[in-house]
């Protein structure tokens, strides 16, 4: 029934795609006149019209207008703008390319949009960063990186310094879908965390949708992550690259065929296995910490409207510390997309594969194995936007993913190894989605996003499932039945439509209010009970014990924009969101999740609550200082209440979750000091997250015999004597005074716990500063340098406190306090463009 | 040196750990801490009763928690038969010497506190028992006589086609040797010199062992080398508890808590909860342990003297002149008085 009404639904649409008499598409692209990229963003306005148009992510618009003549402005940030006219008599087509605002001081931090589109468009919750802006920002040990830099905006937050992943709007780290240029990528990090997995070099511009999520989006149920990549040049050749302490980068792009076909090739590799050769330290020198990445694009223009590409992406790394474990994880994929527009319809095909694999190599000897388990993924999708002719837009579509989750079979790798093998099964699955929307304006201040999202999942045989004995807890003693399912089977299948909606009032020209609606379900699981999620935790699909997590989403805001007397843009707005989120994963206590066949009994499943407030403040143009501050406060709480089949977790008390920092306080600042040169500095302050503190000590008398047996036996307590100091005449003279020999009863000494993140760190402050150096003008070779302080207060933030129990004689439980680069971190980097 | 300290902040090691000394509790919680282990050897067997003391690494009144004197505390069969355990100090009960654990039986422990908590450990099984398969010792040679050792190898027999969890216990015995004073001048007789005394330090790390991946196989069992820093008698004693997954897992949750590293690895702190509950108030946490296993125990001769290099051992004679461990300086005539030397058990080893 659901099907059939998505199925009418787009029937609905696809009839309202006919020609109205008196009416006629004008269509076209907008680019840059010196690199022929397409500009997405750019906006065309017609003389006596309200309604205009904006170009989609290939640089195409399109728009049904009335028959007459138009004085028409094409605009895009950065650009100088230009003008046209057009008598509008039949279908018309117009290719527009822009020249670059020349060296102007007006710099825009944050935006590929217009100045007003924060007020201008429906929905909200959404943060944009071209690669520019990514650039500019100060950075750590010179690497412009993608994750680190959204940390800065309103709402995102992380659980600590080099923790992989982020967290948006109460959400865990992997409720967040990140897209690199439309393929899901499991894994977003370089080194634990420390740095993206992606080349910034690549990035197009990205879009962090927070909450008014398009219902295109699904599969995750907090946020998108949307990072476009760049094509390659159609006119020219050109070589761009960087030396860094931790890395260096080099990009080709250019024409395989003039004016048809363009390749764009960016490769990263880190330098640091180089670097540990040379350390006198043989642990060091034993350790290994190499990471590299890939990416390809091969773009062919069929015709002015239609546009396939092929594009690629590697990324591998490599850790390895003085130790025989070897941690790595790499994530290969290959996509082709096909663009076309069709009169008033732009057409989107996507198909990809993925394969992203993960694990642990033990090589001490004789006991060598390999633990690897992949996700691969094969998904082809269609996305469809029509333009209604006045009436707003139209996007539908349909996806369909296929996944290989390998939870990893437990190999030796050498004839003398003595560990057996171990085998893990094959999960497989398949995700559906079916999806429409609709963009329309309802007279000139109300306009309205809405959309619905079907969403349907499907556990597929062959797989061996357990059953547990009903009313009782899931653990090893109540499994009753092993279930043994066939390839053709369907074991499991969950669904659900997700509505998304959003409508903004326009109060005035510069004013705004919105309210959002947005419901995301998420399937695949990450599951991890460490502090920060790590590059070896597991993902899972859902089954009968994980039913699809469910994330609904209130938000509403208030946006307002202003400039004062020196033509200054200024960019407020204050967000409010509740989030909701149904079917939570939470951990026993003390999970075991690796190579664990009944992983079930250690997983409990609960509800969670997010709220917060985002103040955002942006100097987004102005002559030479723009930046912008922001405050958030935010909450996010989780609550496993025991069931028939589960423990509760924190007596099922209600517990904030582990990332919940309520006070969030973040200023970025840009400077042009000369045309040259610009300075940078970013500043951010976080309460400290929730830890469970313990209540109490205690000693567990498990080491005790000699103890019993001494005293049974009366060898204590006995008389003694023990030496004694004193000092006389200048000397210390020493003699045996009498004593009693009584040893002291002692035992293993461990923390006790009390209710789950009770407590906090201490709050987190860091100042980072940078300046950048731009190139000449005019010159073919295009060097700039990049230089910045990370943590310029050397503060030693806590990354965590912790507290050991303790063997040994008159050891106690004892506490201590981690901090990560807690120094100031200089780096220069030399970037170069010919 | 940029690059340096860039790299090296990248492998973490700008990163710093710090004690916080003064971070302190007072004991807020009220839980009974319960410790107490059987086993298919003779008894007697010993239950120590315990609260939980303040969090105060350095407050010597915190040290250990208060016993619970007064309790009523039984080992129950699963016939129904039950051995009550008697209190020979404050918080400890042992149960009669006669009474002795049979493998293939299932026990349980039973608590009364004077305060009314019933407090009973789930149904254990008393395993049958493993021993190691092997236990010796093997010199290494070195230049320094800092870096000369004795390996220590350890290992055990894995029956094939069942989990098999194993938590062991080591306790070695140190030979140690003090000086006589001089003899009076005679004719005052010359009183009897004791000066070899052994010390046994107590161990309280388990090593905890599993055959994961390694079913059926000789499990070798990590061993802390022995320094060759004296040329004494020490010997190594091994206590093999063959015990079920739970107690394992148990152990290894304190083990995973006494190695956290502060680091994205580590695990969400939690209480750690054994196999004891009180039943008439589910509220009220019990901690510790209510052990039951087969055990065997072994003990091997680390011949330090026999066997060495020559010039190793003259090496090491210097060492010792050196560090002075004949204890010169405080001349006795017997070294069980020796109070200095922590755990001083003094002339004989404990029956084995």
């Amino acid at each position: 029934m659901r099907c059939r009404l998505l199925a009418v639904l787009l029937l609905i649409s696809c009839a309202a795609f006919g020609q109205k008499r008196g009416y006629f598409i004008f269509s076209g692209t907008i680019q840059d006149l010196e690199t022929k990229a397409p500009l997405e963003g750019a906006s065309v306005l017609f003389s006596g019209l309200s309604i205009g148009a904006r170009t989609d992510s290939l640089g195409h618009f399109s728009v049904t207008l009335p028959s007459r003549s138009y004085q028409i402005v094409f605009r895009s940030l950065g650009y100088k703008f230009k003008t046209g006219r057009v008598d509008l008599k039949e279908n018309t087509r117009m290719s527009v390319f822009l020249e670059k605002a020349e060296q102007i001081l007006d710099e825009v931090v944050i935006s590929t949009e217009k100045s007003d589109a924060n007020v201008n468009r429906t929905i909200m919750g959404v943060e944009k960063m071209s690669s520019k802006t990514l650039k500019k920002l100060p950075n750590l040990m010179g690497e412009a990186d993608v994750i680190r830099s959204i940390m800065l905006l309103p709402g995102v937050s992380t659980v600590g310094e080099g923790a992989s992943g982020f967290n948006v709007r109460g959400g865990n780290v992997d409720q967040n879908l990140v897209l690199l240029d439309g393929v899901p990528l499991f894994n977003t990090s370089h080194l634990f965390g420390f740095f993206t997995g992606f080349n910034a070099d690549m990035v197009q511009d990205l879009s962090l949708y927070k909450g008014g999520i398009p219902s295109m989006y699904g599969g995750r149920a907090s946020s998108v992550l949307d990072v476009r990549v760049k094509e390659g040049n159609f006119d020219q050749w050109g070589i761009q690259g960087g030396v860094g302490p931790i890395s260096s980068r080099l990009l080709f792009d250019g024409p395989l065929v003039k004016g048809k076909t363009s390749l764009i090739l960016g490769a990263r590799g880190s330098i640091s296995d180089f670097y540990l050769g040379y350390f006198p330290n043989p642990a060091l020198q034993k350790s290994k910490a190499d990471f590299y990445d890939v990416n390809f694009k091969l773009t062919h223009k069929l015709n002015e409207n239609q546009r396939i590409s092929l594009s690629g992406y590697v990324s591998h790394d490599g850790f390895k510390f003085a130790s025989d474990t070897l941690y790595s994880w790499q994530t290969q994929s290959i996509s082709f997309k096909h663009n076309a527009l069709w009169g008033r319809l732009a057409h989107n095909f996507t198909a990809f594969v993925s394969d992203y694999r993960y694990g642990i190599e033990g090589m001490k000897k004789g006991l060598e194995f390999d633990w690897k388990p992949s996700i691969k993924q094969q998904t082809v999708r269609e996305d469809l936007s029509l333009d209604l002719k006045g009436k707003g837009r139209l996007d539908f579509g349909a996806e369909f993913n296929l996944y290989q989750n390998d939870a990893g079979t437990f190999r030796p790798t050498s004839s003398s190894s003595e560990v057996n093998e171990f085998p893990m099964q094959v999960e497989n699955s398949r995700e559906m989605g079916i999806y429409v929307g609709h963009s329309v304006p309802i007279g000139k201040r109300i306009s309205l996003d809405y959309g619905l999202r079907y969403a349907y999942f499907q556990l597929l045989g062959p797989l061996q499932t357990f059953q547990y004995r009903l009313g009782t807890p899931r653990t090893l003693n109540s499994l009753t039945d092993t279930l043994r399912f066939a390839s053709s089977d369907v074991i499991q299948t969950y669904g659900g439509f997700e509505p998304r909606v959003s409508m903004a009032v326009k109060l005035d020209s510069s004013t705004s209010v919105k309210f959002g609606f947005n419901r995301m379900q998420q399937f695949m699981h990450l599951l991890s009970n460490t502090m920060a999620i790590s590059p070896v935790d597991i993902w899972k699909n859902s089954n009968a014990y994980l039913p699809q997590q469910v994330a609904d989403q209130f938000s509403m805001g208030v946006f307002k924009n202003f400039t004062n007397a020196q033509n200054a843009v200024f960019e407020a707005s204050a967000e409010f969101y509740y989030k909701r989120l149904a079917n939570v994963i939470d951990y026993v206590d003390g999970a075991a999740l690796y190579l664990n066949p009944t992983v079930e009994t250690e997983l409990v499943v609960g509800k969670g609550r997010a709220y917060g407030a985002e103040f955002f403040l942006k100097k987004a143009r102005g002559l030479r200082l723009t930046g912008w501050v922001s405050y958030t406060y935010a909450r996010s709480f989780r609550q496993v209440g025991a069931t028939d089949g589960q423990f509760a977790a924190n007596f099922g008390k209600e517990f904030p979750a582990n990332f919940d920092m309520p006070h969030n306080f973040k200023f970025v600042l840009n400077n042009r000091l000369t045309k040259r040169i610009s300075f940078n500095a970013n500043f951010t302050y976080t309460s400290g997250r929730p830890i469970t503190y313990p209540n109490g000590r205690y000693k567990i008398y498990a080491f005790n015999d000699l103890y019993d047996y001494s005293y049974a036996n009366g060898v204590f307590p006995r008389p003694g004597l023990t030496p004694t100091t004193y000092q006389y005449g200048g000397s210390n003279n020493t003699f045996l005074t009498s004593t009693t020999i009584r040893p002291l009863l002692d035992g293993y000494s461990s923390p006790s716990f009390t209710l789950r993140n009770q407590e906090r760190i201490p709050f987190y402050m860091r100042l980072d500063i940078g300046f950048t150096v731009e190139p000449k003008e005019g010159k073919r070779w295009q060097g700039s340098w990049n230089f910045s302080v990370y943590n310029i207060l050397s503060r030693q933030n806590a990354y965590s406190i912790f507290f050991r129990s303790s063997t040994g004689l008159i050891n106690q439980a004892r506490t201590y306090q981690l901090s990560v680069l807690g120094a100031a971190i200089p780096s220069v980097t030399y970037n170069f463009k010919f | 040196m940029r690059r340096i300290l860039a790299f090296v902040g990248l492998l973490g090691l700008l990163s710093c750990e710090t004690e916080i000394t003064d971070f302190k509790t007072d004991n807020l919680s009220d839980a009974v801490v319960v410790y107490g282990e059987m086993t298919n050897l003779a008894g007697p067997y010993t239950v120590r009763l315990n609260f939980t003391s303040g969090y105060s690494p350095f407050d010597p009144t915190q040290f250990q928690g208060q016993s619970i004197p007064g309790a009523d505390v039984r080992i129950v069969e699963e016939s129904g038969s039950a051995i009550v355990l008697k209190e020979i100090q404050k918080g400890m009960y042992q149960t009669p010497a006669s009474f002795q654990g049979q493998v293939g039986k299932k026990y349980r422990l039973k608590i009364m506190t004077p305060d009314g908590l019933d407090i009973a450990s789930s149904w254990q099984v008393l395993s049958a028992p493993t021993e190691l398969k092997t236990l010796n010792s093997k010199y290494v040679n070195a230049e320094k006589v800092e870096d000369m050792y004795f390996e220590m190898q350890a290992s055990l027999q894995d029956t094939r086609g069942s989990d098999d969890y194993y938590f062991i216990k080591r306790q070695d015995f140190i030979q140690f040797l003090t000086t006589c004073p001089t003899p009076p001048a005679p004719p005052a007789p010359v009183p009897i010199c004791y000066s070899k005394c052994w010390q046994a330090v107590q161990n309280t790390q388990p090593i905890l062992v599993d055959d994961a991946f390694l079913d059926g196989r000789e499990i070798k069992v990590p061993l802390a080398a022995i320094p060759y820093d004296d040329f004494t008698e020490w010997f190594v004693q091994m206590e093999v508890y063959h015990v079920d997954k739970a107690t394992h897992q148990y152990w290894k949750r304190q083990e995973d808590q006494r190695t956290l590293g502060g680091g994205i690895f580590d695990k969400v702190p939690a209480q750690i909860i054994g196999n004891l509950t009180c039943l008439n108030n589910p509220d009220r946490q019990v901690l510790g342990y209510f052990m039951v296993a087969g055990k065997t125990k072994k003990r091997v001769l680390v011949d330090r003297y026999n066997g060495i290099p020559g010039a190793s051992y003259q090496k090491l004679v210097n060492l010792v002149n050196f560090k002075k461990l004949r204890y010169q300086d405080s001349p006795l005539w017997d070294c069980r008085q020796a109070a200095w030397i922590p755990y001083n058990i003094g002339l004989n080893l404990p029956v084995y």
